[in-house]
């Protein structure tokens, strides 16, 4: 699973950002490093880019370059829950979700 | 150094580090450029206590890789100049992030000094930041800064000015520690990079190191070319990647990286207490709205909208004043000096030439006004945000949403702009197309024309114009994509900051800089323009300037338009008002040239004075109309409307000109700094292809007046 398939007010946990060289260290050093819990805010109007809460701050990632970040959903949904207050789960069950 | 203080200040973009900087040096400051490219270099000097600290602005960046060309400035200011402090000022509020530039700050070795901004909201997340403790983990004073009141900042001086004299062994050393193996492999380059002593006493070679394990290409250059150690180094750094890929499936840069957030995120951990939950969070709220799925667009053509209308409509009033003095300074010159080459110099000359751009200052000064707030406000990148699929599908970032935007105001900043555009090839698209964007000197043309020739439709027919420059950016940027740059992008990785009232002081400290660019622009080139074409315009002539037409010219434009578009009604020679002043057997070199060049222009149906007038525009296009002032022998723009008329000019050549105007060939500041941001080819290449095209474009356009029955 990567980043791209997360959902707006879903939380995932990173395990591993793929790609290399600049592309790569660029990511990670924007906050994208393994074990670093994000939350995807929102999607973009035209759904592409996508906005997430990382390290506290508000960052935007293309779909295609999200792709490279293979993440977790954590096990307890508590966890997602607490971080994303309710407005996550709100827009979650609106399902506005597309692939 | 006892009295002087050199301290360069770092920080994330969005870290209030402009704030810092302009709080602390007020008026006592100067924008300039970096050497040899177009990032904004802001200098500043500070008296304290009778220390006079010079204060060096480096530009915003998130780390120290040679990821932008703002990164390698900002390490490079410091490696190479060595200020005697660095400043670090870091966003309390988001200390998970903003600490990661200054473990690499560290890593170079130099004095910090951590300014905190942004306390109160930090305060009002709820967060209680132990400073004592975070200064012990960085080994570097930290000072708090509240907001926008300066709060704070003499306790910033002086930890900078204690932090000066502190002497090299009383300061402790700390660094990161990485992995074992990539420690093993620092210690061994470090070795080898030290056998150079002449490279290792300018270099810190644990930095140095570093930056070859994370394969940093400026550095292996440098090191290859400024080392005999090179070969050794860079075979052990390589030798390290593949050790650390079989060990932990990762190259050391990945490892480099997750270590220097683990330090960040420990020394977080153990000082920073989240008292509460954030009660509201505003950003968010807003974002709902104004990023929201149905109203963000709306809103975002709503707010350029208001843009200009807030430029042209407001900025009508302050224009008109100007105007009225440009006149009225222009007959006083003519009546109080004696006539002369001097007194025509000055009147006919450097008067119209400078005061019809004059004219334009505040509709420039109140664009740049509103552009600060964009941008100050956060709303610039949401902007982006938003725009970033139809820019993608040109084959541009979401950023390059915002050079565009800036070209509206004046291509040359706009052009400055592109350097926030990661991707060389971004860049490269987005400065070719970024001229097709109607810049605000192309907009007095527009008026002269669109008010002349369609008085009722004026509006309609500057917004069609308008509007054809961005399609055709469109077209133009897809097609340059396809064809000559294909390549992959950069990651679209954009920080969307938190909301921030922009304060008035800094929008129009942001609005002078900007618009005072366009100021010096204007005084040289286009002073300098203006007293070339008033040569050109001039001589070789009689000395008696002022002086009734002539037959000859009347022939000439007839004979033109005739030949043309048939309609053109009989030109006066009463007198009253000239259509230009060629003397009898005798064209002034401006004419000439224009003579000779107009056979290109026939098709477009333009007259013999608008070849001049394009020729005169190269240097900047709001000359276009102080040219053809000067060709009618005419000051007031609506004289020189009904001159045009007079000359035979056709609505549907009017029109095909304004698309000329906004197609052709870009001012020459323009293309310098094209040419300053990419390459002479590049800058030759945008100068011929848009002549090219605008030469296309505007036979279409006057071919359809004429099929409408505009000819």
């Amino acid at each position: 699973m990567t980043l791209r398939d997360i959902e707006e007010g879903q939380t995932a946990q990173i395990v591993r950002v793929r790609g290399s060289g600049p592309f790569r260290r660029r990511l990670m050093e924007m906050g994208f490093v393994p074990g670093e819990t994000v939350f995807v805010q929102r999607y973009a109007p035209l759904r592409d880019p996508v906005e997430f809460v990382i390290k506290h701050y508000h960052v935007s990632l293309r779909r295609e370059d999200a792709a490279f970040v293979d993440v977790v959903l954590p096990s307890a949904e508590g966890d997602g829950a607490a971080f994303t207050g309710r407005m996550g789960q709100r827009r979650r069950r609106r399902g506005w979700h597309t692939k | 150094m006892a009295h002087e203080i050199t301290v360069a200040l770092a920080g994330n973009p969005n870290a209030g580090k402009t704030t810092i900087f302009n709080r602390l040096t007020g008026s006592r400051q100067k924008v300039g450029n970096w050497g040899g490219v177009t990032v904004d270099k802001k200098e500043g000097t500070v008296n304290f206590k009778g220390y006079t600290i010079h204060l060096i602005d480096l530009p915003g960046t998130y780390s120290l890789t040679a990821y932008s060309i703002e990164e390698i400035i900002a390490r490079n200011y410091i490696l190479n100049q060595k200020p005697d402090v660095v400043i670090n000022v870091v966003d309390a509020s988001n200390l998970d992030r903003n600490l990661y530039l200054t473990t690499q700050l560290i890593e170079l070795d130099t004095k910090l000094v951590l300014a905190f901004s942004m306390m109160d909201i930090a305060h009002d997340a709820g967060l209680i930041i132990d400073t004592d403790h975070l200064s012990e983990l960085f080994n570097a004073r930290i000072v708090p800064l509240v907001g926008t009141t300066g709060k704070g900042l003499d306790d910033l001086l002086q930890a900078v000015v204690d932090t000066a004299h502190q002497t090299e062994p009383s300061r402790r050393h700390i660094e990161v520690r990485h992995v074992k193996e990539i420690e093993q492999q620092l210690e061994t380059i470090q070795s080898v990079l030290e056998k150079d002593a002449a490279f290792s006493a300018t270099h810190p070679s644990r930095w140095t190191a570093l930056k070859l394990l994370e394969e940093d290409p400026e550095i292996q250059t440098l090191v290859r070319e400024s080392t005999f150690t090179a070969t050794e180094a860079l075979d052990l750094a390589a030798a390290a990647k593949q050790l650390t890929e079989s060990l932990f499936d990762d190259d050391p840069s990945g490892l480099i990286v997750d270590r220097r957030y683990g330090f960040v995120a420990g020394a977080v951990r153990e000082s920073v207490r989240r008292e509460t939950m954030p009660r509201i969070d505003i950003t968010r709220r807003i974002d709902s709205i104004l990023v929201h799925r149905l109203l963000g667009f709306p809103i975002l053509f709503f707010s350029i909208w208001l843009m200009f209308q807030l430029t042209f409509t407001v900025g009508h009033y302050p224009t008109r004043l100007i105007a009225l003095g440009v006149d009225w300074l222009g007959n006083f010159l003519r009546t109080a000096l004696p006539a002369g080459v001097f007194s025509n110099l000055l009147a006919d000359g450097i008067v119209p030439g400078v005061g019809g751009v004059a004219v334009f200052v505040p509709n420039i000064f109140i664009l740049y006004f509103i552009i600060s707030i964009f941008e100050d406000s956060g709303y610039m990148a949401r902007a982006a945000f938003i725009m970033d699929k139809v820019m993608h599908k040109l084959g541009l970032h979401g950023k390059s949403f915002i050079p565009m935007i800036m070209g509206f105001g004046c291509n040359v900043p706009a052009i400055a702009a592109t350097r926030t555009l990661k991707s060389k090839q971004d860049r490269i698209i987005t400065i070719l197309i970024n001229p097709l964007v109607s810049c605000s000197a192309r907009l007095p043309v527009y008026i002269l024309l669109a008010g002349t020739f369609f008085p009722r439709h004026a509006g309609n027919v500057i917004f069609s114009i308008y509007l054809l420059g961005i399609a055709l950016a469109f077209v133009i940027g897809r097609l340059f994509k396809k064809t000559i740059f294909r390549s992959d992008n950069p990651p679209f990785v954009m920080e969307l900051p938190p909301y921030r009232l922009p304060t008035l002081r800094g929008t129009l400290i942001h609005m002078w800089e900007q618009g005072s660019l366009f100021l010096k622009k204007m005084t040289t080139v286009i002073l300098l323009g203006a007293v070339v074409i008033w040569f050109l315009s001039t001589y070789p002539a009689a000395p008696d300037r002022g002086n009734p037409p002539t037959p000859t010219k009347t022939t000439a434009v007839e004979t033109i338009t005739v030949r043309d578009s048939s309609t053109a009604p009989p030109s006066p020679s009463d007198g009253t008002v000239s259509n230009g002043d060629v003397r009898p057997n005798s064209m002034t070199y401006l004419e000439k040239i224009g003579f000779s060049i107009e056979p290109i222009f026939v098709p477009l149906g333009f007259p013999w004075q608008a070849s001049v007038a394009l020729l005169s525009g190269f240097v900047a296009k709001e000359i276009v109309v102080s040219t053809f002032g000067v060709l009618y022998g005419v000051g007031e723009e609506k004289s020189i409307g009904k001159a045009m008329i007079r000359g035979g000019w056709t609505p549907a050549a009017a029109y095909a000109f304004m698309v000329f105007v906004l197609l052709y060939t870009p001012c020459l500041a323009t293309i310098a700094a094209i040419k300053k941001e990419t390459s002479p080819t590049i800058a030759s290449f945008s100068v011929g292809y848009s002549l090219v095209l605008a030469w296309i474009v505007s036979f279409i356009a006057y071919r359809i007046g004429i099929l409408a029955g505009l000819g």
